[in-house]
């Protein structure tokens, strides 16, 4: 018989993560249905290593699995707090990779179908993520968890141990950044039209 | 910053949304999906770690109480010995406020008084 994966479908991911500290395994899977694919895409954008950002975000999930005994519903948005340690989890491996010579480091990775094969759209996220990779850490961790994972300022702000003005800071930059960067691929990416 | 400058950041800010709005809507509408392998493997801890029914129990209970009755329980030896200690203590209960004609009866203090466990052993000595 197979269990249908939307059980817990309306459930809080506050309630879920008690039903898990209860023993309910399905509350597991769906905590993990929610959180796990939005923590890959951001881990991914800040190291450009799909390898690295996966071990990331089991680690992340671990953390989760450990504290739901203790977890107090309403203190944090459990999303916020998954996010907060993927970017502490990232920025250790990013601190790390300083220290070691350049080839060491992973390439951007883009296992998205490339331009060779027509597809605007996946070239327009090539391109995006080949910019983001060149943002400061922070400015980046900032951009992504705003305009792609859609946190608020103020749950950035919680993320990040920031205040908000230094988040608005950060993502303008940002952008400011990625917007001249891209300035240049418009025609090339199909933008030309308008 | 005057307010000159505040409107002018202001709108460079939205022209560089404006330039970047369709970058990011393509990365949002983007479905992720993590693979079988990492899913299985976060599962996999999340079934390791997921709390047995007896901690779930203890979880359930204020730190301060589960800790006093934890240490009570492990210094008279769990629920065995605690059963043993309630029981004495009724016992003791009982014995001090029973008719002491009662306890006589069963063989309490004054009958123990009388009875001679060994009332031969005399004559084994004096045999040698």
């Amino acid at each position: 018989m197979v269990m249908p994966y939307d059980a817990n479908a309306d459930a809080t991911d506050d309630a879920l993560l008690r039903l898990y500290a209860l023993g309910d395994g399905q509350a597991a899977r769906e905590l993990t249905a929610r959180l796990a694919p939005r923590l890959v895409s951001f881990a991914r954008r800040m190291l450009g290593d799909v390898a690295e950002a996966e071990d990331v975000v089991q680690e992340t999930m671990l953390r989760l699995w450990k504290i739901a005994p203790q977890w107090q519903p309403g203190s944090a948005r459990v999303s916020t707090w998954a996010f907060r340690v993927a970017s502490n989890l990232c920025t250790d491996r990013l601190r790390r990779r300083r220290g070691q010579p350049l080839d060491a480091v992973p390439e951007p990775a883009d296992d998205r179908p490339d331009a060779d094969q027509g597809l605007i759209e996946a070239d327009r996220l090539a391109a995006l993520d080949a910019a983001l990779a060149r943002l400061p850490q922070r400015q980046r961790q900032a951009v992504v968890l705003r305009h792609i994972e859609g946190l608020s300022n103020p749950e950035i702000a919680e993320t990040m141990g920031i205040g908000v003005e230094a988040v608005e800071s950060l993502t303008a930059r940002a952008k400011r950044a990625l917007a001249a960067m891209l300035a240049g691929r418009k025609e090339e990416l199909g933008y030309d039209e308008g | 910053m005057t307010k000159v400058d505040k409107g002018r950041a202001a709108q460079t800010g939205d022209a560089d949304h404006d330039a970047l709005a369709p970058y990011f809507a393509a990365a949002r509408a983007e479905m992720p999906v993590i693979p079988a392998v990492l899913r299985d493997r976060i599962l996999h801890d999340a079934a390791a770690l997921q709390p047995r029914p007896a901690a779930r129990e203890r979880a359930a209970q204020p730190v301060a109480v589960r800790d006093l009755g934890a240490r009570f329980s492990e210094l008279i030896g769990g629920w065995f010995g605690a059963a043993g200690l309630a029981s004495a203590a009724l016992a003791g209960i009982w014995l001090g406020y029973a008719d002491p004609g009662l306890i006589d009866a069963f063989g309490g203090p004054s009958a123990a008084a009388s009875v001679d466990l060994m009332a031969d052993f005399g004559d084994l000595l004096l045999e040698g």
